[in-house]
């Protein structure tokens, strides 16, 4: 009964034009325009300073490493079985990945990938069977240590230092404890040939669940390592994580809107090209975002309703990173934490 | 059912220029397509679907001199005028569609209610590709994505819409 749903799709088919249309057509248009409104000299006076504003905000953000070398920490996370990799949050709420190399010797490996389109953070899963990072999005690849593999990325996945807590009976390390982070190894490409299959079945999994993941460059679907998000932990708008300030990376359920000249915001809906409860995001290329993609698409990934992964800075949100592609949203996600 | 991919059909063009171009002509051979697409984008709200419709063709004639691709302006203008009134409505959506020409709303009262819980752009990109039988960079051009793009949704669409209407199967038998 796997395609019931043509069936019933079919019965739209009888659906007949209603009379009459052609003569409301020629009426000519009823409805307010689409888009934003016409701007007065003020506005665009307004505009012109916060394009210049977000410009040396932008400059600035250049020079700046995309991910800051953060001081030792003092997570103690388990490590999978020989072969096989798991997806954790450190304690500060960022996203890794434990891999147990086949030879017995271990990775931490960043769970954001080295390439951020516009500036927003993107993140990887793990693809057992080539034994791959892949960032979902746009399907960059790294080997199991983090390295650069095949583009869009500048380079390798940032890695973590860590020492062992504990080993097993085979004298393996069962445990570790995760240290600073460091910059992956630059060197990496912006194209290159064809990308290859995006996660084909097979490799190693253990007892690890495996989510099914579309990528967003190939369209091909994939059972993958990723990190899952306790619904529990999601709060419910961005107003909400704001006041909450969370230290580290908090989930937020929200809807990216970038305006034409820039502005990005994190909504708690967006009606009628307006965003409803927003704050404002820091960080992003919006202009890029908006002249590349936004203005483009119909509703463009960016601007799907989905859980973000956020840091909250100073009252703004700075980094985000959709998991559109690995949770599919609810619509009845629950209130938040009340931490 | 067509054939999925199956292509323009004869009549249909996506490259027509607007100026100068028989948008009366574009409206009866395209304007049943598109109004059985807004249909089902709207999960049966007849004069969503209607005004949608009606707004955007009057629009093209408005600015057909500029408009180089009539059809695609008009199913992007139609499809986000109509995602524009779906989402103003505070009040939730009766579980019955609306009646329309030729449709019983007790039979299709299952698919839309199903339809009205994807993304937008999952119901367009079922919608189109898999009723109305557009390939998947028409419907790409269609609605301003990439066919890669088109892809990701109609899978996520597909998956969706195949869970909805297993659950509720199971659940009346």
């Amino acid at each position: 009964m796997s395609d019931r749903y043509r069936t019933e799709l079919t019965k739209l088919r009888r659906a007949e034009l209603p009379d009459g249309l052609w003569g409301r057509v020629r009426e000519g248009p009823r409805q307010a325009p689409l888009g934003p409104e016409p701007r007065s000299r003020v506005t665009a006076a307004v505009v012109a300073f916060a394009v210049f504003g977000l410009a040396a905000i932008l400059a600035w953000q250049a020079f700046r490493p995309s991910h800051p070398a953060q001081p030792a920490g003092s997570d103690t996370v388990a490590v999978p079985p020989r072969g096989e990799t798991s997806a954790v949050f450190l304690s500060d709420g960022r996203p890794v990945f434990v891999v147990h190399h086949e030879d017995g010797t271990v990775s931490v490996v960043d769970g954001f990938s080295s390439h951020r389109a516009w500036g927003v953070e993107e993140l990887n899963v793990w693809c057992p069977s080539s034994r791959e990072f892949v960032e979902a999005a746009h399907e960059a690849r790294f080997d199991e240590f983090g390295g650069f593999a095949s583009p869009p990325a500048p380079g390798g996945l940032a890695t973590f230092a860590f020492q062992v807590a504990e080993t097993d009976a085979a004298g393996d390390p069962s445990s570790v404890v995760v240290g600073a982070m460091r910059d992956g190894v630059p060197g990496g490409g912006d194209s290159g040939p064809d990308r290859p299959p995006f996660c084909p079945p097979g490799g190693i999994v253990g007892d690890t669940q495996l989510i099914e993941v579309t990528g967003g460059y190939s369209g091909d679907t994939g059972m993958v390592v990723g990190h899952r998000v306790d619904p529990d932990r999601v709060f419910a708008t961005p107003a909400e994580v704001v006041a909450a300030a969370p230290t580290g990376w908090a989930l937020v359920q929200a809807t990216m809107r970038v305006d034409r000249d820039g502005f990005v915001q994190l909504c708690a809906r967006v009606v009628d090209e307006r965003c409803e409860g927003g704050v404002v995001v820091r960080g992003v290329d919006g202009i890029g975002l908006y002249l590349n993609v936004t203005r483009f698409d119909f509703v463009s990934g960016y601007e799907e309703p989905q859980v973000w992964l956020v840091r909250v800075v100073d009252g703004v949100i700075d980094d985000p990173a959709g998991f559109g592609g690995m949770l599919e949203p609810s619509p009845d996600l629950p209130s938040g934490p009340t931490a | 059912m067509r054939g999925v991919g199956a292509g323009i059909p004869e009549g249909r063009s996506l490259t027509a220029a607007a100026g100068g171009h028989d948008l009366e002509a574009l409206f009866r051979s395209a304007g049943p397509e598109l109004w059985r697409a807004l249909y089902g984008f709207t999960g049966g709200r007849r004069q969503v679907a209607e005004d949608a419709l009606a707004e955007a063709f009057a629009r093209a004639i408005e600015h057909r001199d500029s408009i180089r691709e009539p059809l695609p302006w008009i199913y992007r203008t139609a499809f986000r005028l109509a995602s524009r009134e779906l989402q103003r409505e505070k009040r939730p959506m009766p579980v019955a569609p609306d009646p329309a020409p030729g449709v019983d709303p007790l039979d299709v009262q299952e698919i839309l209610v199903a339809l009205r819980r994807l993304s937008p752009r999952q119901r367009a990109a079922v919608l189109l590709y898999d009723e109305e039988g557009f390939t998947g960079p028409e419907v790409g051009r269609l609605m301003g994505m990439s066919a890669a793009t088109v892809r990701v949704h109609l899978f996520r669409g597909r998956r969706r819409l195949r869970a909805l209407l297993s659950t509720e199967e199971t659940l009346d038998e």
